[in-house]
């Protein structure tokens, strides 16, 4: 049982700046959770929050089903890696690893056993005696987490772990992560800025924005089925388009017409709320859901275009009527097209957002 | 033709030319004034200048004369007992980084001192230890009766005299300092503390001081060559008295050189107290060295 | 949501964060505010010594406030003790330092930036080689140069002269200053420099539009040090100034020390006080300023 609960929490600074307004989260035990959001929208408070290093001014915290609200962090039985890595400068990385444990006033020997058995989970064994300022920015990374798992902590906090990484050593040290959590399968919260880690890592992601969740759901979910237009745009690279237009409903068809006159069959989008004749709406398409014409279905002209190819896939910045979008093709698919030329394409109807106008709320 | 050229000259050594008065000044005020009083101490000079090379017999005579072994013996003390400005300086400092409100009134308070001339804390502290008006009949009117506080007029006690006034001095400077080390660590670092549940105490003598030693080092040169200059105060408060038992060297040459007019022996103190300040510099410079080594 | 800096500042320092042991802090402020009165009992002691009568003073009672508060004490300090050749008080002294303070805070602030500028920015031959050598000068104690320097002032016909004196405070100032100048201007961006060079700047026009209006800080930081520093001189006037015009803290000596009567302590501290003043406004009103220039003089050699 490593379980969190966060029950309507409020962080007020300097009693004005209300940074986290009524938040609600509940995580499961074994869970990745990664809070996902622009800096500045709360996440690291949060954190800061469920570790017990910031003062709640209102709501509950609940770790393995205890309140924790009042108690100091290190009551809390949980552990943390911070972006800096926060070695202490002076210890080795075996001193490192080994004083929290000695403040707990554990026999020597189980110490010993318990820095060893960790430093060759992370394969650092050979930097035991060496002190940080000696260590790569990676090495640095694998002590960090190793101070933090030989505590045998229910929860482990980790706080943007990964930014101040270079690209290629982000990517092992993620993969080694999700490797991390596989075996151990304790409570994974984890903060980024980086949708990238975030879609990758996580179970189940929140999205943050303004101090308030935008939407928690698993990668998969926020991908397919984003629940505003912020989520829609954070999540995915390149980024959702956007194209505004107006909903024509017709018995039992649903037509949206985009203000240039392009008409999109929806009729048999999911609504989760259902518009009225004439709602004003953004239609969201994922730059993976256009396709070279199969010959079923309504096709579409993109105009001046310009090509980046990316190896794998080709980035195509282009027109949709008026509005400028992007469109991620197979390298295949684009063969002999001159950017010249209005390219004609289908659209997948299925992989189709429609939001609100004026909420930026899905329908 | 050779006009241009000297402009193009100027231009392109501008930067090597604008050195160059400092680079004159010290060599020649800073330098050779060092050369001038090495060559002097070991020449027959009194009141005037006399190039009679005379070797060692200035060092031999100096070091004869009481007063300037007693002079040294005193520097010493003066040297260690100042050490107690670092001491409180780093715990001030250490209470003032706990985030307590009022830190820069603390702050303003303990730097002061600083900011007033060695001559005016001489003076406030000779009236302060007067015996008859100062501490003492303050301590004494509380019902103390035999408090004895009068440490300028005794040769036992005046050095602890000095010692007071310049930790009085001095201590801000020390704080100010110390905390800009406490300052160094990371705030995650403080966190990460919090996490394991490390104490504040433990992370101090486990961690913050560790990581300060050559803050403290550094500190304890720039102290000890505060000493070797210690003059103004000396002046101000004891002139040297009673019976030469708060002398200095630096009080010593001075007084060599203007009161008694014996060139040579000034010079013979002077170099000495070069040497002494040499040495601390190589200190200095070892310590510099390892400390980029270490990072 | 926008967060502003002093907030965000706050949200990542979870050390800031009051202590939740209420009992330290307590203790902490008590030991505080011993201190802080220890330390702020001299400049207490000063005031109101300088505030009372003779008569009182006598009585003993060297913390009790003035009972008949009067300013004659700085009257007689400042318009007529005994402070040297014509024993007119301290004022003439006043006017003494400024006129020594002036000169050689230009000179030095001229000399110490160009240099420093120069070693930064530019490539000078034995720059480095410099750089030790003014790290040596600016330990090396005033008594060990002095003799030498009195003679050379001799020789140029400055001794006694209240020029000299600056110009010795020019002196003994140049190392420290010029490395404090050379640890700034290293730390403006290498691009500046090159796109100025590219622009057309030589050596000063770089110096004057580019280095200067970047320097206003380090100037302010500067000037404060040498002001309180020259300020509070004692030797260096006493050695090399002129006996007609000696500076303030030369005649406060001179007026303490004078044997002849009885010890007038009110005077004595009323002319410490006046002495004080102008470098402790300076400290009151300048706060981190004055803070940085004691710690850049002292470490960044």
């Amino acid at each position: 049982m490593s379980t969190v609960s966060v029950k309507n929490i409020d962080k007020v600074y300097q009693g004005k700046t209300h940074v986290l307004k009524d938040l609600s989260l509940a995580i499961e035990s074994g869970e990745f959770l990664v809070l996902l959001g622009p800096s500045g929208c709360g996440k690291t408070t949060l954190l800061n929050c469920i570790a017990g290093l910031l003062d709640i001014e209102g709501g509950r915290i609940e770790i393995a089903g205890k309140d924790v609200t009042n108690k100091d962090p290190s009551d809390r039985e949980i552990a943390m890696v911070f972006q800096s890595y926060a070695l202490y400068p002076t210890k080795t990385v075996y001193g490192n690893m080994a004083f929290c444990l000695r403040m707990k006033k554990k026999p020597k020997s189980f110490i010993d056993k318990k820095v060893q058995e960790t430093a060759e989970l992370l394969q650092i064994s050979e930097l035991l005696h060496r002190k940080p300022a000696t260590l790569s920015g990676g090495q640095r990374q694998r002590a960090a987490i190793g101070r933090a798992l030989v505590r045998d902590a229910a929860v482990c906090l980790f706080d943007e772990p990964l930014s101040n990484l270079d690209a290629k050593l982000r990517t092992e040290m993620r993969i080694e992560l999700k490797k991390l959590h596989n075996k151990l399968k304790s409570t994974f919260i984890y903060v980024t800025h980086d949708q990238v880690e975030a879609m990758t890592l996580a179970t189940r992601i929140a999205v943050m924005d303004g101090g308030q969740f935008s939407q928690i759901s698993t990668p998969d979910e926020l991908y397919e089925h984003p629940a505003n237009m912020f989520v829609a745009r954070f999540i995915g690279s390149p980024a959702m388009n956007f194209v505004a237009g107006t909903l024509r409903l017709d018995g039992a068809k649903s037509i949206l017409v985009t203000q240039e006159g392009l008409e999109f069959d929806v009729s048999h989008y999911p609504f989760v709320v259902r518009p009225s004749n004439g709602h004003q709406v953004v239609l969201g398409l994922r730059p993976e859901s256009f396709h070279r014409p199969t010959g079923k279905g309504a096709t579409y002209q993109l105009t001046n275009g310009i090509l980046e190819p990316l190896g794998a896939t080709v980035l195509y910045y282009c027109q949709l009527g008026g509005t400028d979008v992007v469109v991620s093709f197979n390298p295949s698919d684009l063969q002999g097209v001159k950017t010249d030329q209005a390219l004609e394409v289908s659209i997948d109807l299925d992989a189709l957002s429609i939001f609100d106008a004026a909420t930026e709320l899905r329908l | 033709m050779a006009k241009v050229k000297g402009t193009s000259f100027v231009h392109r050594h501008a930067a090597s030319l604008a050195v160059v008065p400092v680079m004159l000044i010290a060599l020649v005020f800073y330098f050779g004034s060092a050369v001038w009083s090495m060559v002097m101490s070991m020449t027959a000079s009194k009141i005037f200048p006399d190039m009679t090379f005379v070797g060692m017999k200035q060092y031999i005579r100096l070091f004869s004369d009481a007063l300037w072994a007693l002079s040294l013996s005193n520097l010493g003390w003066y040297a260690l007992g100042s050490l107690g400005s670092l001491v409180l300086g780093f715990f001030l400092a250490v209470m003032l980084e706990s985030n307590l409100a009022g830190e820069r009134f603390f702050k303003t308070v303990f730097l002061y001192p600083m900011a007033v001339s060695l001559i005016i804390t001489g003076l406030v502290w000779q009236w302060l230890f007067n015996p008859s008006m100062g501490l003492q009949q303050f301590f004494r009117d509380l019902g103390l009766q035999d408090f004895d506080f009068n440490l300028v007029g005794k040769k036992e006690t005046v050095m602890w005299a000095l010692v007071i006034a310049s930790i009085w001095q001095s201590t801000g400077f020390y704080m100010v300092l110390s905390s800009a080390g406490i300052k160094g660590i990371d705030s995650e670092v403080w966190a990460a503390s919090r996490i394991d549940g490390i104490s504040k105490l433990r992370m101090y003598i486990e961690v913050i001081i560790p990581m300060m030693k050559f803050t403290f080092l550094t500190s304890f040169v720039l102290l000890s060559i505060g000493a070797v200059k210690a003059y103004d105060i000396i002046v101000a408060m004891t002139n040297g008295g009673p019976g030469g038992h708060s002398e200095l060297p630096s009080y010593y040459i001075v007084d060599m050189y203007v009161n008694r007019q014996n060139i040579g022996m000034g010079a013979a103190g002077s170099t000495i107290l070069l040497a002494l300040v040499l040495g601390f510099i190589l200190l200095f410079a070892a310590i510099n060295l390892l400390s980029k080594k270490k990072e | 949501m926008k967060i502003d800096p002093s907030i965000r500042s706050q949200m990542i320092l979870p050390n800031r964060v009051p202590s939740k042991n209420p009992v330290s802090k307590t203790v902490f402020y008590l030991l505080l505010s011993v201190f802080a009165v220890l330390f702020a009992m001299p400049l207490y002691v000063m005031i109101v010594t300088s505030l009372k009568s003779m008569d009182e003073i006598r009585m003993g009672h060297i913390f009790a406030l003035p009972i008949t508060p009067s300013f004659d004490a700085w009257d007689m300090a400042w318009n007529k003790a005994a402070s040297g050749f014509d024993n007119a008080g301290l004022k003439s002294g006043f006017w003494n330092s400024v006129i020594i303070l002036i000169p050689s805070l230009a000179m030095s602030v001229a000399f110490s930036s160009v240099c420093g500028y120069a070693l930064a920015c530019w490539n000078v031959k034995m720059g480095n080689f410099l750089l030790m050598a003014l790290l040596v000068c600016a330990f090396i104690p005033f008594q060990v140069i002095m003799y030498p320097l009195i003679k050379m002032s001799v020789a140029v016909k400055l001794y006694n002269t209240s020029f000299g004196v600056s110009v010795v405070h020019t002196v003994l100032a140049l190392p420290i200053l010029t490395m404090i100048f050379k640890n700034y201007f290293a730390s403006i961006p290498e691009e500046l420099i090159k796109a100025s060079r590219v622009d057309g700047g030589r050596f000063w026009g770089t110096f004057v539009y580019v280095v200067l209006p970047l320097s206003p800080n380090i100037m302010i930081v500067v000037a404060i040090m040498q002001i309180t520093g020259i300020w509070n001189d004692f030797l260096v006037g006493l050695t090399f100034g002129n006996v007609k015009a000696y500076p303030m803290t030369v005649n406060l000596n001179n007026i303490t020390q004078t044997q002849t009567g009885v010890r007038v302590y009110n005077v004595y501290m009323a002319a410490a006080m006046l002495t004080a003043i102008p470098p402790l406004l300076i400290y009151f009103f300048s706060g981190k300023m004055f803070i940085r220039g004691i710690t850049a003089g002292a470490l960044k050699g």
